[in-house]
């Protein structure tokens, strides 16, 4: 069952086009990792699923509604950023007790359990927590929210490498025992690829792909070698990036679609066959130009 | 659980894997309870529909089957198709190597086997 | 399994409602405040001081009145809207469960809420004005004409301040919403008022009209009006209107942070 379906959607700022004709589903319990650039479009994407942002065209539907200004996805769907608006006056403690009232199934040991873990101190108020602790607080509410539709939207900022550890192992647990729909954006995708299901690439507002992340793994391979031997082998293939090594050598990125006997052709040729992280290739994807930052030394070298 | 994350293997992949070693060693005897999606998911830190990748490659081989509504369970005959599989794959594998550098120095098809018989017989005879 | 929430606008609502008092308790701090300082402005500044004699004997007579609580009161009431519409505020709904209905009407169920308990404060505070004043100065010096307040007089005075308390807030939180549309609509609606105090100096010899005709007519509308009943329901009629403008904008507003 789909929770969330998109139909060329499409965001206007002005001028400016946020998200330009966006299609794509989104399955009930799975978790999806929405990735690409700054500026990409994956707040405005996010915000508007939640109902915050209203869609200039196109069609959204959550939980088979519009989720602008409609009480149903709100009470169904939580999300969380990093300028999540919180009352001054409460305590964390207070805090917690007063959204558990919003939530019927909230987690009460689940929020009490992780408020002692991280070590927040329930006498304090958010406004004076530092950034990590802040995401921390942000975290463990959304977790315990229980809600259908769990939004993260860069929520690791600000958390040290243990905290983010414990976090993702939070999320699967919690997810495994109690499965809901779970989108999570964030620009380390090295460190979330293991618990996603599934992987939406963002590039200027549309969408580049949507795979499992296994497929995206597979999908492209890196060949090393010299020119003339990687130019034989990629004959008509479409390029995904290159790079230059030094002298002769390049570094090509392809799409996989080679045989077995042509991978072995290619170690006859004194080729490389390298593997491809999923971090890479969404950053090759939604570059510019071919050959990414080095370009920019190119023009200047020519210069 | 670790497992390799430099490895060229998909990670789904990586679990058949140490699932069927674990068959092998008789770690999971035969109609014997796998281990459930969400238990490996746990287990390795992944996702559960990963893990379930891992365990549908099996059930596609029949080493493993399902029982309706109890999961699924090891296959009377996995540790046979274990090794028959392994035995195909990693021989395959040997074969394709030892043909492509025997391209490699140009040796013609007579030749090479004329090599493999020799140093069977070398083997054999000791 | 997660089951589906499927909300009661009702439930929400009271549980939107009760949260904002909880935590819009910094509100009815500054209230106290505005209110503490009036007390002692109102034992302190003499509203009216006249003194008349005969002969040898020389009254001096001063009035002081409990009317500067309420009109602090007002002031305070003047800010509450402006805090409610603040988009921090605002999309503190948002954060948890909440559509724009229930937000806004949370918010106005909050300014009513309020209105009744500054009025209260304040009405009771003229009581404590004379308690103060009778410890204070001599009690043979306090003329006892209208220094005791019936029941009934506070009762009066307590509904009417509630309500002009209401009519200010109404007025002030769809100004504030309007506030929040967008920077043009605030242009348009200056440029819209500005249109109108010229329009009427313009058109002043045809139709007789000045500016401060026009505000004077509307004071005595209010404040002219005699018979309680018909008092509230002018207020709450317009409060009423410019609620529902406020909600109307709101539903237009996205959550912008």
């Amino acid at each position: 069952m789909s929770i969330i379906q998109c139909t060329n959607l499409t965001k206007d700022y002005g001028n400016a086009k946020a998200l330009s004709d966006l299609s794509f589903t989104i399955e009930e319990n799975t978790i999806t990792g929405l990735i690409g650039r700054n500026g990409a479009g994956k707040t405005t994407l996010l915000k508007t699923i939640a109902g915050f942002i209203k869609n200039t065209s196109g069609e959204i539907s959550v939980l088979g509604k519009n989720p602008f200004d409609c009480l149903d996805v709100s009470a169904n769907t939580f999300f969380a950023d990093d300028n999540m608006a919180f009352p001054v006056e409460l305590t964390l403690s207070e805090l917690l007790e007063e959204i558990s009232n919003f939530y019927p199934n909230w987690d009460v040991s689940l929020a009490k359990g992780l408020f002692e873990y991280f070590g927040l101190n329930p006498k304090q108020y958010h406004a004076g927590l530092s950034k990590g602790q802040k995401s921390t607080f942000n975290m463990i509410v959304a977790l315990s929210s229980h809600s259908a539709l769990t939004i993260f939207d860069e929520p690791t900022t600000g958390m040290d490498a243990s905290v983010r550890k414990d976090f993702y192992r939070a999320l699967l647990k919690d997810y495994i025992q109690y499965p809901r729909t779970i989108i999570l954006s964030s620009h380390l995708l090295s460190e979330i690829e293991d618990i996603l299901e599934n992987i939406l690439l963002l590039k200027n507002g549309t969408k580049v792909l949507q795979m499992p992340v296994e497929n995206l793994k597979e999908m492209a391979i890196g060949l090393r070698g010299d020119i003339n031997s990687i130019n034989m082998l990629t004959n008509g293939k479409e390029i995904i990036h290159t790079e230059k090594i030094n002298g002769n050598h390049i570094l090509v990125v392809v799409k996989n679609d080679f045989t077995e006997t042509a991978l072995q052709q290619a170690n006859v040729l004194g080729v490389e066959i390298l593997q491809v992280s999923a971090d890479d290739l969404c950053v090759y994807l939604t570059a510019k130009s071919q050959g990414g930052i080095d370009d920019v030394f190119n023009r200047a070298k020519l210069i | 659980m670790n497992f390799n994350t430099d490895s060229m293997k998909p990670i789904y992949i990586q679990i058949s894997e140490w699932l069927e070693n674990q068959i092998l060693n008789d770690s999971i005897a035969e109609d014997e309870k796998m281990y459930s999606q969400y238990q490996l998911a746990e287990m390795y830190n992944i996702n559960p529909a990963t893990a379930g990748k891992g365990l549908t490659i099996l059930l596609n081989q029949n080493i493993l089957y399902k029982k309706r509504g109890l999961g699924m369970f090891v296959s009377p005959q996995a540790k046979e198709l274990i090794f028959k599989k392994r035995k195909n794959e990693t021989l395959r594998r040997l074969v394709l190597e030892l043909i492509t550098e025997a391209n490699r120095l140009n040796l013609s098809e007579d030749e090479l086997f004329q090599l493999i018989k020799s140093i069977k017989k070398e083997y054999e005879g000791e | 399994m997660m089951y589906l929430i499927e909300p009661n606008s009702f439930n929400i609502l009271k549980k939107q409602y009760f949260f904002k008092l909880k935590t819009n308790f910094g509100l009815i701090f500054n209230l106290i405040l505005f209110q503490i300082f009036a007390i002692f402005l109102s034992l302190v500044v003499k509203m009216t001081s006249s003194s008349f004699g005969m002969d040898e004997l020389t009254f001096y007579v001063s009035s002081f009145s409990g009317n500067i609580v309420i009109g602090f009161t007002l002031i305070w009431a003047c800010t509450v809207p402006a805090i409610l519409t603040n988009s921090k505020i605002r999309n503190i709904d948002f954060t948890f469960v909440s559509n724009r209905f229930t937000s806004n009407i949370s918010n106005i169920g909050l300014l009513i809420t309020l209105s009744l308990f500054g009025s209260v404060t304040a009405c009771l505070s003229s009581n404590l004005i004379r308690v103060l004043f009778y410890f204070i100065s001599n009690p043979k010096s306090i003329v006892n004409e209208g220094f005791f307040v019936s029941p009934q007089y506070i009762l009066i005075s307590i509904i009417s301040t509630t309500l002009y308390i209401i009519l200010v807030m109404s007025i002030l939180y769809f100004l504030g919403l309007l506030k929040q549309l967008t920077k043009v609509f605030i242009i348009l609606f200056f440029a819209i008022a500005v249109a109108i105090i010229l329009g009427f100096k313009l058109f002043s010899s045809t139709i007789n009209f000045t500016l401060i005709d026009l505000i004077n007519k509307v004071f005595n509308f209010y404040k002219g009006e005699s018979s309680l009943v018909v008092f509230a329901v002018k207020v709450l009629l317009t409060a009423l209107v410019f609620f529902s403008g406020a909600t109307l904008i709101s539903s237009k507003l996205e959550v912008r942070r």
